[in-house]
């Protein structure tokens, strides 16, 4: 504080009773100590810390500027970019696919195929057996069946088959 | 005294013009004007936290934090000048003292009252730093302690800031009258306590010391 700024603070404070006037001036001079307290160069380190907050306009303007930047090129670059990650892909697949290893049949002992072929034999030898028992046994049903069709008829005469009655719905 | 008046009437427009054009100039970035408002107010924006918290460090930390917000300000373009940047400098100052008071005040731990008074005796109340304050300085700023917040907030202003009571009413929002009696009567307080026995009693042993 300088002895005008303390000089005006007096006129100021003519109107205070002669004993605050010195309550004032007192205060006054321990305001001076106070800002003295800060000591030299304190302007300049404070200026200088602060300076990038005054000039942030700029490098805002800049950041602005290139954003729109980058804005406008997406619009053309980002369906370009996406084809080229498709055909990347594909050619990478492609590549793969072309390139990988035949695959290869684990070799199987003979024991292990015989071993898993046997109860197949065994189950068509079953079936061939029961096949002749059974056709044996169909064959004299059918046989028998005929014979006893043919008495049938016979015993009837002029009727119609027993075959067509049952072929045309009628009951005996 | 007429002829006083018109010269100070002169002085402060031509203050004022050149401080529209600094702000003008800073808010576009030009670093000699930023320097030169810096110059203008810092170390009265320091004294203020320097006389409320009697640490140096943390007065500097007060000032670049306000300054910081200043220039914030004038790059984001949003200050007009309307002529009342010392008392909105003033603002940001106060409500960042307050901010620093209040969170002393949470952080604080409680003591004896015994030892408080010595702590303020010694004008180190908060982590303050001992000075070389003579008795009398000693005395003055343990009466400003005693003070209550608003008293000592208008003494602050008027004379750790320098402001004109007319700044002061803008900045207050109270009428130059109530302020100039609010004055008044902070300076009451303080010379009352300073000449109380107590007061009397502390100051000697702050001698003896």
């Amino acid at each position: 504080m300088t002895m005008e700024n303390l000089n005006i603070n007096r006129m100021q404070d003519n109107g205070l009773d002669a004993d605050l006037v010195a309550t004032s001036t007192a205060i006054d001079e321990l305001a001076a100590r106070d800002a003295c307290a800060a000591g030299r160069g304190f302007e300049d380190r404070l200026a200088i810390a602060t300076m990038p907050r005054i000039g942030a306009r700029d490098s805002g303007d800049e950041i602005v500027y290139s954003f729109k930047a980058h804005a406008a090129r997406d619009s053309w670059v980002r369906p370009m970019r996406l084809a080229a990650m498709i055909a990347l892909a594909a050619s990478a697949g492609f590549v793969w696919f072309a390139t990988r290893p035949a695959p290869v049949a684990a070799p199987v002992a003979p024991e292990e195929v015989a071993a898993a072929l046997s109860p197949v034999e065994q189950d068509v030898e079953v079936w061939l057996g029961i096949t002749d028992t059974e056709i044996a046994f169909a064959r004299a049903e059918v046989d028998e069946l005929a014979i006893d069709s043919d008495i049938l008829d016979e015993s009837l005469g002029g009727e119609p088959s027993a075959g067509a009655w049952f072929l045309e719905g009628e009951s005996l | 005294m007429h002829a006083l008046g018109n010269a100070q009437d002169r002085d402060s427009e031509a203050q004022a013009i050149r401080l529209t054009g600094l702000l003008a100039l800073a808010s576009r970035g030009d670093q000699a004007a930023w320097r030169e408002l810096v110059g203008l107010y810092a170390r009265r924006v320091f004294a203020m936290g320097f006389s409320r918290f009697r640490n140096r460090e943390l007065a500097e930390e007060i000032a670049q934090s306000v300054f910081a917000t200043v220039a914030a300000k004038l790059a984001s373009g949003d200050y007009t000048e309307r002529g009342r940047f010392e008392s909105w400098l003033m603002r940001v100052t106060m409500n960042r003292i307050r901010d620093e008071a209040r969170r002393a005040a949470r952080q604080a731990v409680p003591t004896d009252p015994a030892s408080l008074v010595d702590i303020r005796e010694d004008g180190q109340r908060g982590g303050a730093e001992r000075d070389d304050d003579s008795g009398r300085f000693l005395a003055l700023r343990d009466a400003l302690t005693q003070l209550p917040d608003a008293d000592r907030e208008v003494l602050m202003l008027r004379h750790q800031g320098q402001m004109a009571f007319k700044e002061m009413s803008e900045l207050l929002d109270e009428p130059v009258g109530t302020l100039l009696a609010r004055h008044h009567r902070a300076l009451r307080k303080l010379r009352e306590i300073m000449e109380s026995p107590d007061a009397a009693e502390r100051a000697r042993r702050v001698e003896g010391r």
